[in-house]
């Protein structure tokens, strides 16, 4: 099995590198990778409703390079492979450049798996580093026609700030990694549990930056608008939740984090949904959507890969279909709706029998109190959102264009995924109950939510802004991590 | 003494990535603060001796910590890396934008 898993995980860099001497593989190879990398999610748990197998791998000896294979790494697998597999059918020849997108999406995808399944300081820091320049790649090439300019400029803006945003994080998080280096002499995870409160809020704030959590995450609406939907499709399917994975591991090993990490799970889930609701446009909606869901994904740690699994099939959907245009007939489309819309829509807002619901309602039962309510009440913002964007999609079919092959598999791939994962042990009572009430009073919202003429507003989301957003959570995490330790002292 | 020169590296480093309103300008003081984490690693690998850790069976001598170092090595060609593709990114913005404000920059694609 080691050597299975080490195979696997350095196949998608040897395939990308091959492909440059043979660049006809360059689509069947990421399709391979993609389904290689389903069925070894699927021989470790990592379908919804079956019991995982952990996995631990020592890779040095003493240093804690490791690698881990639980649940929630194998949810988070599945995800990519899916993800993948389908974003590599629209990637391609009718788009310039569409195979050196595809090695990309290669590599994104190889390093996504490695941050997920480690469980040690400075593989996350490669595998993330990778990740973040595979993702800039992908940002700013886009797939593009014959006729378009070689780099739109907003696209290579958007790009350049992720990459410098992610880029000084990831410096601070270098220097929590030291520190903890110097206290507990290993780089495994399991040492954060002996990490200064300084360590703790410098790493936090690397991973909280890269999976677009609470403040940190101003970077992400903007960059989900302006890049081409296939390319968001792959952000939001799981290269930011990889950010979020990361901190989830690292918070199951030091308490201090995991103490804080209700805090900043219901700041994200907040934060996000009061801007979505103040928004217009599907895109914008979908966007901060997005940053409200990634407080949902780190709610409940046990159930954080069930969550990234639902969420990453629903936001790729959601983005897909409301670029595309729109082309279904009838038995597909009520009311001229595109029904990658409708399904996705449908698990976003969690309507029981889709995945979405699952995994909100096992994430929520694991919570306290406060937390459960408030994120109730954010569901209900969530379903507003879900029925904005449905309501938001152009009813009138003017030009009927045919709906490309490729919706149709994303629509059988993705939206069969959300449709197919059914944990009965979500279906309790009272959360079927909350579910249903959560859904007809977001319903209800987002019906009169459309009629309430909403101010045009402008929230700064330039670079100084990201950047100083993320060192005034710096500064919190600081205070408050630090805080939080010495009260607990005796 | 030299701990805290390294922090206020790092802290400049910061300071100028959001102070600076130049694109160039801010990437560099990005360098600065990559090379006041660097110097850190390097710092605490120090602590334990300075000599180079290569065996030598004849002395006893106080070693360096090689771990932080080979750490800290990967980090310095991923930093170059993601430097140099940045530099790549502001080469073709310069185009359009030849003062590389990041204002000016900022309001010509919202304007879009």
């Amino acid at each position: 099995m080691t050597e299975l898993t080490l195979i696997w995980v350095a196949l998608p860099f040897l395939l990308a590198f091959t492909t440059y001497w043979v660049p006809v593989l360059t689509r069947p190879a990421v399709m391979g990778m993609a389904v290689v990398t389903v069925a070894y999610a699927v021989k470790h748990g990592g379908l919804p409703g079956t019991p995982s197998l952990p996995l631990e791998l020592n890779l040095l000896d003493h240093f804690g390079v490791t690698l881990r294979i639980d649940g929630n790494a194998a949810a988070m697998l599945l995800a990519h492979g899916l993800v993948t597999l389908v974003v590599a059918l629209y990637l391609d020849r009718r788009f310039v450049g569409s195979r050196f997108l595809a090695m990309q999406l290669l590599i994104v995808h190889g390093s996504a798996n490695a941050v997920v399944i480690s469980a040690d300081l400075v593989s996350v820091y490669v595998a993330l580093e990778v990740l973040s320049i595979g993702v800039f790649l992908l940002l700013t090439y886009g797939r593009r026609a014959e006729q378009q300019p070689r780099v739109g400029e907003c696209q290579l803006w958007v790009g350049l700030r992720y990459l410098f945003m992610s880029n000084v994080a990831m410096l601070f998080y270098l220097m929590g990694t030291v520190l903890v280096y110097v206290r507990t002499g290993s780089l495994a995870m399991s040492g954060l549990a002996a990490a200064s409160p300084t360590a703790l809020a410098l790493i936090a704030i690397g991973l909280l930056a890269k999976g677009a959590i609470f403040i940190p995450g101003l970077w992400l609406p903007l960059t989900y608008i302006t890049a081409d939907p296939v390319i968001v499709a792959v952000l939001s399917g799981f290269t930011t939740k990889a950010g979020a994975m990361a901190l989830v591991r690292c918070s199951q090993a030091a308490p201090v984090l995991l103490g804080w990490l209700p805090y900043l799970s219901a700041g994200s889930a907040v934060f996000g949904i009061a801007f979505a609701l103040l928004s217009r446009t599907p895109q914008r909606l979908l966007a901060w959507s997005s940053v409200s869901q990634m407080g949902f994904v780190i709610a409940a740690p046990e159930w954080a890969g069930l969550y990234g699994l639902a969420h990453g099939l629903a936001k790729p959907l959601l983005f897909i279909g409301a670029a595309a245009p729109q082309g279904w007939r009838w038995p597909m489309a009520v009311a001229g709706r595109s029904p990658l819309l409708m399904v996705g829509a449908a698990s976003l807002a969690g309507v029981p029998g889709t995945l979405g619901y699952a995994a909100k309602a096992l994430s929520l039962a694991a919570l306290a109190p406060w937390h459960e309510w408030l994120l109730t009440l954010v569901t209900i913002g969530t379903t507003c959102v879900g029925i904005r964007v449905l309501l938001a999609s152009p009813t009138t079919l003017t030009s009927p264009h045919q709906a490309g092959w490729q919706d149709k598999v994303a629509l059988l791939i993705w939206g069969g995924g959300l449709l197919w994962g059914w944990v009965p042990a979500a279906y309790s009572s009272a959360s079927l109950l909350k579910a249903l009430l959560s859904l007809s009073l977001g319903i209800l919202l987002g019906w009169f939510w459309e009629r309430i003429p909403l101010k045009p507003w402008c929230l700064n989301e330039g670079l100084e802004a990201v950047i100083g957003g993320l060192s005034v959570v710096l500064l919190l995490a600081l205070v408050l991590f630090g805080g939080v330790n010495y009260a607990a002292l005796p | 003494m030299l701990n805290a020169a390294i922090i206020i590296t790092i802290i400049l480093g910061f300071l100028g990535v959001v102070v600076k309103r130049n694109l160039i300008m801010k990437i560099i003081a990005m360098d600065v603060m990559s090379t006041g984490v660097i110097a850190f690693f390097v710092l605490w690998a120090a602590r334990g001796g300075v000599f180079t850790p290569i065996y030598k069976p004849w002395r006893e001598l106080a070693y360096a910590d090689p771990v932080p170092q080979g750490v800290i090595l990967t980090a310095i060609v991923i930093g170059l890396s993601v430097q140099a593709l940045m530099l790549v990114g502001v080469m073709k913005l310069s185009r359009n934008h030849p003062t590389l404000e990041v204002e000016s920059i900022e309001q010509a694609i919202t304007d879009d």
